[in-house]
């Protein structure tokens, strides 16, 4: 076969090798840094409803920092994904204990428990949460039973129903980096430690936990950032009204069609959830070098 | 055993510690709180689930739990559902041509970046990754300024686009995971033996990739298909995707044909992960490449 052509551009794109780079590069550049250039540029401009109409404003900023409701907002949608985050992770650490310790079937099963959610879309687990919280749901047929209420009571629409719901969807993004940094741990210190007289408990306290630093920070930090602008779970579990974040920003483009608050709303939530993973990074990587100075 | 009294002295380390006879009652303890929250934890991840499957069946006309009878009549509601159909034609459209272009951005780049070296290649390799730090809500909003600026209508290929940005990095990790793993002197020998590149490519490259791209475009396409965030924002009007329009309906009046769309779903993601374990191996799933 003649591919003289194409052995050309092979010989080329091997000399310089960028140039298999390009299509990716371009369409990277074209479709995502622009329109966040734009979505940043659009807080700065004068917009009304969709369209520019002006210059250069500090306004829309102005008037989101001096909003009381504003500063709610965020700090809310924080408390909610740190919430979601220590909840992951008191539920994913022991799953990911158990993973490591599981061979054969037992191993395939809790896999695919994980992995499972992991690629079901996110309306339908949300979906299975409105029927076990809603009225007419798993929680209110219980509670009638057990004559503990007289008529349904609503469940959803509060935080409570959102934490649950958020949580559920994240679990398997922190079991799976968890579950490589525990398989990671050697045996043998743990082994070492139970010979030296140390219990169960403080076997992994001392030795399992320090040594799994690095995995928790990268539970963390993925939960954090996603569950801080999560939107779908947090919309059909607390309801249009609820305070966050994501359906503030949701509400502005599409209902109230405010594009320059929504832009300014959502680079504000795109740079507070990078601030917040930056510091992550520095307090876990101090701590992890304290953890190593104290083994 | 350590005993207390002994010889050896005890290191600043060892001071540090509560002393050695470790209570049983703690570790008991310990193990049944551990085992307890593991039970939650599964639960929690397993029981929705399995929820949805049940409810789909159930005979009454509005969603509730435990259900009272068994029924196919919400799968026949859904397959004559005009709408639902439409979306999921839509959606699998979508998610099929955002496969095909994250393929051919994303293949040349996996094997550039892992076989040759070159400035600014931890940057690019980084950059190329940004989609998966983006809240889909910021990529959707984004887009919609972008392409309401440039002067575009929302359409098909609007989306489709939209949809690469947020596909294009899974693709490209998998299949530069499964490049890591290729005998780089099988491609010398046989460039020695005088195969142009472009064979060595597709006779010896291109095979070897397969699975890591079978797997990367599966979840890719999963990704694509289950997507809300972008789509929301992107969908033109009277149009909708399959997430799109389970949102409208789980969103003010819980339809009871949901539950057996979910069902479908599941079904078919359950299918993915079953091959993909048998195409890339457990090991590949849990570290995440």
């Amino acid at each position: 076969m003649n591919n003289r052509p194409l052995a050309r551009l092979g010989r080329f794109t091997h000399n310089y090798a960028p140039v298999s780079l390009l299509p990716a590069m371009i369409f990277m550049i074209v479709l995502m840094v622009l329109p966040l250039i734009l979505l940043f540029s659009y807080g700065f401009l004068e917009v009304d409803g969709n369209d520019v109409a002006g210059g250069f404003t500090f306004d829309t900023y102005a008037a989101l920092f001096t909003n009381g409701y504003f500063w709610t907002l965020f700090s809310r949608t924080f408390f909610i994904a740190v919430s979601v985050t220590i909840f992951s992770l008191v539920l994913g650490y022991p799953i990911a204990w158990l993973f490591t310790r599981c061979r054969g079937w037992k191993r395939t099963t809790l896999l695919l428990i994980v992995a499972t959610p992991l690629l079901t879309s996110a309306l339908v687990r949300t979906f299975a949460w409105i029927v076990i919280l809603g009225k007419q749901g798993v929680v209110n047929g219980g509670l009638l039973a057990l004559g503990l209420v007289d008529a349904p009571v609503s469940l959803l629409f509060n935080s409570t129903a959102v934490v649950i719901g958020i949580t559920q969807v994240m679990l398997p993004f922190m079991v799976i980096p968890l579950i490589s940094a525990i398989q990671d741990v050697p045996d043998d210190t743990q082994d070492a430690a139970r010979n030296l007289g140390s219990g169960f408990f403080r076997t992994f306290w001392t030795v399992m936990v320090p040594q799994t630093v690095p995995g928790i920070a990268a539970g963390i930090t993925l939960v954090f950032a996603l569950s801080y602008s999560e939107f779908t779970v947090a919309v059909l579990l607390g309801g249009g009204s609820f305070n966050f974040a994501s359906i503030y920003i949701y509400e502005a483009m599409t209902t109230l069609l405010d594009w320059g608050r929504g832009a300014a709303a959502a680079s504000i939530l795109l740079l507070s959830s990078l601030i917040t993973i930056t510091l992550l990074n520095i307090g876990t990587r101090r701590l992890t070098r304290w953890s190593r100075a104290t083994q | 055993m350590v005993q207390s009294d002994t010889v050896i002295a005890p290191t600043i380390n060892e001071r540090r510690l509560p002393p050695a006879s470790d209570s049983r009652v703690v570790d008991a303890a310990w193990r049944v709180s551990l085992g307890l929250l593991c039970v939650i934890g599964l639960l929690a991840l397993v029981v929705p689930t399995v929820i949805i499957i049940v409810t789909s069946f159930d005979t009454r006309d509005f969603i509730s739990f435990p259900p009272e009878g068994f029924t196919l009549d919400r799968f026949v509601d859904l397959v004559e559902d005009r709408a639902i159909i439409d979306a999921a034609i839509s959606s699998l459209g979508i998610g099929v041509a955002a496969v095909a272009i994250d393929l051919l951005l994303a293949v040349p780049a996996a094997i550039t970046l892992v076989r040759r070296d070159f400035p600014g290649k931890s940057f690019i390799l980084g950059f190329l990754q940004i989609p998966i730090m983006l809240p889909g809500i910021v990529i959707g909003i984004a887009l919609l300024i972008f392409f309401s600026t440039a002067g575009f209508d929302l359409s098909f290929t609007v989306l489709v686009l939209g949809h690469v940005i947020i596909t294009f990095p899974f693709v490209l990790r998998i299949t530069m995971a499964r490049m890591e793993r290729a005998d780089l002197s099988v491609e010398e020998a046989a460039r020695n033996l005088g195969a142009s590149r472009w064979s060595v490519f597709s006779d010896i490259q291109l095979p070897f990739l397969l699975p890591g791209i079978s797997a990367g475009s599966a979840f890719a396409f999963l990704t694509s298909f289950d997507n809300l965030t972008v789509s929301l924002f992107l969908t033109p009007v009277g149009e909708q995707t399959l997430p799109v329009n389970m949102f409208f309906r789980m969103r003010f009046d819980l339809d009871p044909v949901v539950s057996a769309v979910a069902t479908v779903q599941v079904l078919i993601t359950l299918v993915v992960i079953v091959v993909g374990v048998k195409l890339i191996g457990e090991d590949a799933i849990v570290r995440g490449d």
